[in-house]
């Protein structure tokens, strides 16, 4: 039907070219990504992939917020990326000098080798 | 081929459920425009602004839901696959099983996003499927951007996490983030997308190559290629694997029933509503549309006209949203100048870092101020906990000269005491 | 003047004004009104006050003693001030107002009661003996508790000058609530006294059971005094003694209508009774005054067998006309006393330790006052009162030289020959003197004031009297043998003894460092038996001074009855126009029966009570009480007399020296045994029953010790199983969930990630097989 006209937010090309494409498969994604990442940072040793992982995470939330933005048509799942991304790159850089602290520390990037801080 | 109307999901097709929109607290969408059937939102398949659907918890038929999305038995099944696969692709000391792990890691998430595909072509899916239409029939070629994108990035992420050297994850890594971006390009938040690999890709990504750079043990030329113990072994795979596909797989369930009775209020957000608070905007795009056709746009004499108020024409911009008309006037100077009204040019939309930025300004200016204390303070405290280090160095340092200073003035106690007394 | 001095204290003020009560025996001015009175019970105060400063400031001289003697010694004075400026008619002196509320205009909705004293010649009485035995015990103590000097002697005096207070307060308060503060505080000095020596477990339990018997009493009083409030609406004496309601009981009972007395009246009486027994050791409550001889010897002369003990034949002389409206209130006093007397008499006579025969022997002269004020004979109670303050003081304080002399030796048969023992002449006679007086030897104090009760016990007609009279009799040939077995024992015989194991010549000592220093008195110490011999050490000038002003005062107090014969001597004419006042007075009938009772008031109208003052003359009812066909009054001087002897006989058959030729000094042949061990052979089992005191104490252990073990018991395993249990259950189960996490708290983690995303999962699933 062609006066089937949608409202969209900007792009008015790309809704035909995706419609079907429903908001389940960005959540499946999200989903996978997110559980990979959890995966990772229980297996993982390494410092600094677990930071990864985490940060596998931040992605797999934003894919999510950005899909459901799309799908109530508002913004507000982007600003909200934005934030996510900022608390990233915060977390980043205060994380990774505590890895750098700790390799220092012990010569060594094994999460399991600080249990003794459980006090 | 109509589709019994569920009841438990509503009817969410054909003209009767226009009908029974009527009188939601939701402006009809129809009025906008004359004989529309109603806006649809192609993400969802749903009438944007059919009301009539119960929530999901409240649904008599919600295990029918995830039915209608993907057959939980193929879920369940791809999902315990994919378990395996990435418990098979962890590392571990002596056999490497990476690469059975990430066949049936991959076969599961092709299985998967076939089974979605097919279901969402698939006219019998109900209100999963988006309706047929001109552009896009049923049965058109899908749209391979997401596949290949969500395939990318899901598999750079397993990557990620199976990788044993941590240089090659935060590689793989900035390839989830290249797939991330796309799937954002999709969404039409290209924003995000190009924020994403800047910030991201640019800038974090090699934060985390300096520290592994940084933090990794000096070995001895033979060992180079040997990595610690701790990258090649992960940590109890088992329950790991276990705990997160379960996890994976109660996400995915709950999704498949939440997702489709999910309701979307359009009046929430409108372009062109979004655009009538921006009249220079407006005016610009109409001054570009006459510089290009003369018939068009307002005239260079022209300004956008103001409501007059008893103090004069100072009252706010006449702007049209819904018939997307604008009234401008012969600029004058007392602001009584022939007004008439203008078409805006057709495709004027609000483009998308532009509505990304509107909507952080006008709803959360405070929370723009506190993530910009947040990384202030993230700036200072990786500077403090850096610093202190380098103090002991200094230190460290400090000492070792004077022990030298002292070796090389071999019997000059009176010039080690010195430096002592300087040091005290 | 003194009396000007007193009148311009600010703070004392007077009951004159208060006419309002229109009725009561009121003062009229001033001048009239002893003021000073309140420095009566203020003075020892002050002294209470001055010794605990000592006690703070480490006082380690006589200083205590010298404090306490002189004001004591200015109360006796004042007291006797008192009393010589009496006229007769009760005053109220209120010293200020210490209870006054209202919530409500009517009557019984307003309490008042002053810190005033109720000054009539019962409680002048009172306070006469208690003043002037206090002043002379505190010198004996002076001396007795030397060896505490510096230590508990601060203390002690501080008790009892708190004691004396306290007593005051008793007896001269004008009010109930007065009377009960007194009540409690003698309790409490009590209880202070008797544990004096607290390192001891014996007297820490002796002063616990003193003190626990006696909340059974004072319960009873508190009850008492609620009850009197609630029904007569006033605490105050004046007002309750005027009243009409209590007159128009009275009136009741007189014409035979007791029925027509609300119970709540009648019951008045009896929860009074019950405090008087607990303070006066009347049975049952009587148990705590023989374990009371665990304090120093003092204590016991003074409090628990002179002026303490008397509180309860006090209350009641006090309240005769309420106990006058209980048709038997009376007679269950006066068998209640009889049956006391009798019992502990017969205990008396089988124990050993002299302390505790003269214990026993206070608990049955107690129950002879109760007897005689129930028998209508309140002059005969009260008479006894006085003089058996006097003679058993001086027989404790006797007692109490003795063991002071022979390192706590207190068993007769480890004693003898005192008499013969250089030193001892003055408390041998003191001892005999008192022995005497408490046998009931003809013309001694005791012998009057005995025979007064015995003859109004066959006199007056009650519901068995007759039997108590004859309960009585018994019961007073009784305590002549065991008083005199006590004297034989110990005073006459061969000298001989045995020391107490006491290293201090008193059981009441109880120090375990500064023996050698603490009793330097007699020279030596007694820190090892087998090093030095002992020497018993004569009691010393302040013992003997005090032992010779007693035995001159208890010979002199046979006086008293021939002061006012009209009146049955002094007693009675200082009664006569108290509340323990009665008349027999019937136009009609001159039965002495209880209907035939009148009472006068200090300020009825029947101020002609001839009746009353020719009481001796009793020839008109004689008829009615009589003694085996003669009559009582008359016959009651020899029989007693006679009684008196048998029982003296007796004795000195069973434990005076052997053959009579020999005399006092003639020998015997053992300290240790007499004739009577072969005499009571005879008796079987009973005298052993006896000296177990008839297993009471292990009665009451039975009836309520035991099943409150075990319900305490019982209630501790609940406490400890369900309650604590409970408790410990609820800390338990965190703990145990702690436990049970504990091992996830490995400090890794990845534990923790791995159970935050199972969590995750399960809340999840559960969520999902909620929602369906």
């Amino acid at each position: 039907m062609p006066d089937l006209v949608v409202s969209t937010l900007a792009q008015a090309d790309f809704p035909e070219v995706m419609h079907a494409i429903t908001l389940y498969h960005y959540l499946l994604v999200s989903a996978v990504m997110f559980c990979l990442g959890l995966i990772g940072f229980v297996t993982r040793r390494n410092l600094i992939i677990m930071f990864l992982c985490t940060e596998l995470m931040f992605q797999a939330a934003g894919i999510a917020l950005i899909a459901f933005g799309r799908f109530y048509l508002d913004y507000t799942g982007q600003v909200f990326v934005i934030f996510v991304l900022t608390v990233a790159a915060a977390e980043a850089a205060l994380a990774l000098a505590l890895v750098v602290l700790l390799f220092r520390r012990k010569e060594s990037l094994d999460g399991t080798a600080w249990a003794v801080l459980k006090g | 081929m109509v589709p019994a109307c569920c009841p438990a999901r509503g009817c969410v097709r054909g003209s009767e459920s226009v009908e029974g929109a009527r009188g939601c607290t939701y402006p009809d969408p129809r009025s906008r425009g004359a004989g529309r059937d109603g806006p649809i939102d192609l993400l969802s398949g749903f009438h944007i602004g059919s009301r009539g659907i119960a929530p999901w918890a409240a649904s008599s038929g919600a295990g029918l839901q995830l039915d209608s999305v993907i057959s939980p038995f193929i879920l369940y099944a791809m999902v315990a696959l994919g378990g395996i696969g990435v418990l098979l692709a962890l590392p571990r000391d002596r056999v490497s099983l990476a690469l059975p792990g990430y066949v049936l890691a991959t076969i599961a998430g092709v299985v998967v996003l076939l089974v979605l595909f097919l279901t969402a072509q698939d006219p019998d899916a109900g209100a999963f499927a988006g309706p047929a239409t001109a552009e896009a029939p049923l049965g058109a070629a899908p749209n391979p951007y997401f596949y290949a994108f969500a395939l990318l990035g899901l598999a750079a992420a397993m990557r990620v996490i199976t990788h044993p050297k941590p240089v090659y994850s935060a590689l793989y890594f900035i390839l989830t983030i290249l797939a991330t971006s796309g799937l954002f390009l999709l969404l039409s938040a290209e924003f995000m997308a190009f924020a994403l690999i800047i910030i991201y890709a640019g800038a974090i990504l090699i934060t985390y190559l300096f520290v592994i750079m940084l933090a990794t043990q000096s070995q001895s030329e033979e060992l180079v290629e040997q990595q610690p113990e701790y990258d090649r072994t992960a940590r109890e795979p088992l329950f790991a694997t276990a705990a997160g596909f379960a996890l994976l797989a109660a996400l995915s369930t709950m999704l498949g029933r939440g997702v489709p009775v999910l309701t979307v209020d359009p009046s929430a957000h409108q372009s062109d509503a979004l655009l009538a608070q921006l009249p220079k905007r407006i005016e610009n795009a109409l001054r570009e549309e006459h510089r290009l056709d003369e018939g068009v746009g307002i005239r260079p004499n022209e300004v956008l006209a103001r409501e007059i108020t008893a103090t004069g024409p100072d009252g706010p911009f006449l702007i049209d949203d819904v018939a997307r008309t604008v009234i401008v006037e012969v600029s004058t100077d007392a602001g009584d100048g022939a007004r008439r009204s203008v078409a805006w040019p057709a495709d004027l939309a609000i483009s998308n870092p532009e509505g990304v930025g509107w909507e952080l300004i006008k709803a959360h200016p405070g929370a723009i101020e506190i993530a910009g204390v947040i990384l202030l303070m993230a700036m200072l405290g990786a500077t403090v906990l850096a610093r202190k280090q380098i103090q002991i160095d200094e230190d460290a340092k400090r000492d070792m000269a004077m022990a030298r200073s002292r070796n090389e003035s071999g019997t000059s106690w009176a010039g080690g005491a010195e430096e002592e007394t300087d040091d005290a | 003047m003194l009396t000007d001095v007193m009148n311009s204290l600010p703070m004392l003020t007077l009951a004159a004004a208060d006419g309002a009560k229109g009725s009561g025996p009121l003062i009229e001015s001033w001048a009239a009104a002893p003021g000073w009175v309140l420095l009566i019970p203020l003075l020892p105060l002050l002294a209470a006050v001055l010794n605990v400063g000592c006690a703070i400031a480490g006082v380690k001289t006589k200083l205590p003693a010298v404090i306490t003697i002189v004001s004591l010694a200015a109360a006796f004075v004042l007291t006797a001030l008192a009393y010589l400026s009496f006229s007769g008619e009760t005053r109220i002196v209120t010293g200020w107002s210490w209870f006054d509320l209202s919530w409500g205009d009517g009557p019984g909705q307003s309490m008042k009661a002053d810190f005033g004293f109720y000054i009539d010649n019962l409680s002048l009485l009172w306070m006469l003996f208690v003043t002037g035995l206090a002043t002379l015990i505190a010198t004996y103590a002076s001396e007795y508790m030397e060896h505490d000097v510096g230590q508990g002697y601060n203390r002690f005096f501080f008790a009892f000058a708190l004691f004396v207070f306290s007593m005051s307060c008793l007896v001269l308060g004008d009010n109930l609530l007065m009377l009960y503060l007194g009540w409690e505080g003698v309790g409490l000095c009590s209880y202070l006294l008797i544990g004096y020596f607290y390192k001891k477990p014996e007297a820490v339990a002796a002063a616990k059971k003193a003190f626990i018997v006696n909340r059974i009493g004072d319960l009873g009083l508190a009850i008492g005094v609620f009850l009197t409030f609630v029904h007569f609406g006033t605490l105050e004496y004046a007002e309750l003694f005027s009243s009409e309601q209590l007159a128009g009981y009275i009136d009741a009972v007189k014409a035979g209508n007791a029925g027509d007395v609300p119970l709540m009246a009648q019951l008045i009486p009896v929860f009074l009774m019950i405090g008087a027994f607990g303070k006066s050791a009347q049975f049952p409550l009587y148990v705590w005054l023989p374990d009371a001889m665990e304090g120093p010897t003092p204590v016991s002369a003074l409090i628990h067998a002179a002026t303490m003990v008397t509180a309860g034949v006090y209350l009641i002389a006090r309240f005769y006309p309420v106990f006058l409206v209980s048709e038997w209130a009376l007679p269950v006093v006066a068998w209640i006393g009889a049956f006391t007397a009798f019992l502990a008499a017969t205990i008396g006579m089988a124990q050993f330790d002299i302390k505790r025969i003269m214990a026993y022997s206070t608990v049955s002269q107690l129950g002879y006052m109760f007897a005689g004020l129930a028998l209508l004979s309140s002059t005969g109670g009260v008479f006894h009162v006085l003089t058996h303050a006097f003679f058993k003081a001086l027989l404790f304080l006797c007692c109490g030289a003795v063991m002071h002399g022979f390192a706590g030796q207190l068993d007769l048969r480890k004693l003898s020959g005192l008499w013969s023992q250089p030193g001892w002449r003055v408390v041998s006679v003191g001892m005999l003197i008192g022995c005497i007086n408490l046998a009931g030897v003809p013309f001694t104090a005791g012998y009057f004031s005995k025979d007064m009760i015995l003859a109004e016990a066959f006199v007056t007609q009650g519901p068995g009297y007759g039997l108590i009279g004859w309960l009585l009799l018994l019961t007073a040939g009784m305590t002549a043998y065991y008083t005199f077995r006590v004297f034989f024992r110990v005073f006459v015989g061969p000298v001989r003894y045995e020391p107490g194991d006491d290293d201090h010549g008193s059981s009441d000592h109880d120090h375990e460092h500064d023996q050698s220093d603490a009793h330097g008195h007699d020279g030596h110490a007694h820190t090892d038996h087998a090093q030095h011999p002992f020497h018993p050490h004569p009691p010393r000038l302040a013992i003997n001074g005090v032992l010779a002003t007693l035995s001159v005062l208890a010979v002199l107090a046979a006086g008293l009855y021939f002061v006012t014969p009209e009146n049955k001597g002094w007693v009675g004419s200082m009664l006569k126009d108290s509340t323990a006042a009665q008349v027999y007075f019937d136009g009609e009938s001159d039965h002495p029966t209880r209907a035939g009772l009148f009472l006068i008031d200090g300020d009825a109208h029947h101020r002609d009570h001839a009746h009353a003052d020719d009481h001796a003359d009793h020839g008109e009812h004689a008829a009615h009480g009589s003694f085996l066909g003669f009559d009582p009054h008359k016959v009651m001087y020899y029989v007693s007399a006679i009684v008196g002897a048998i029982g003296i006989g007796f004795a000195a058959w069973a434990h005076g020296p052997r053959g009579a030729v020999s005399g006092f000094l003639g020998d015997r042949t053992e300290a240790a045994t007499s004739r009577m061990d072969a005499v009571a052979r005879s008796f079987g089992p009973i005298p052993k029953w006896a000296e177990h005191k008839w297993y009471v104490d292990e009665f009451y252990h039975f009836l309520f010790r035991a099943p409150l073990w075990v319900l305490s018991h019982i209630f501790h395993a609940i406490d400890k199983l369900l309650v604590d249990g409970l408790v410990n259950l609820i800390g338990y189960v965190p703990r145990a969930f702690g436990r049970l996490a504990q091992p996830g708290q490995s400090g890794v983690l990845h534990g923790y990630a791995l159970s935050m995303a199972g969590g995750v999962a399960v809340i999840l699933l559960v969520v999902m097989m909620v929602a369906g």
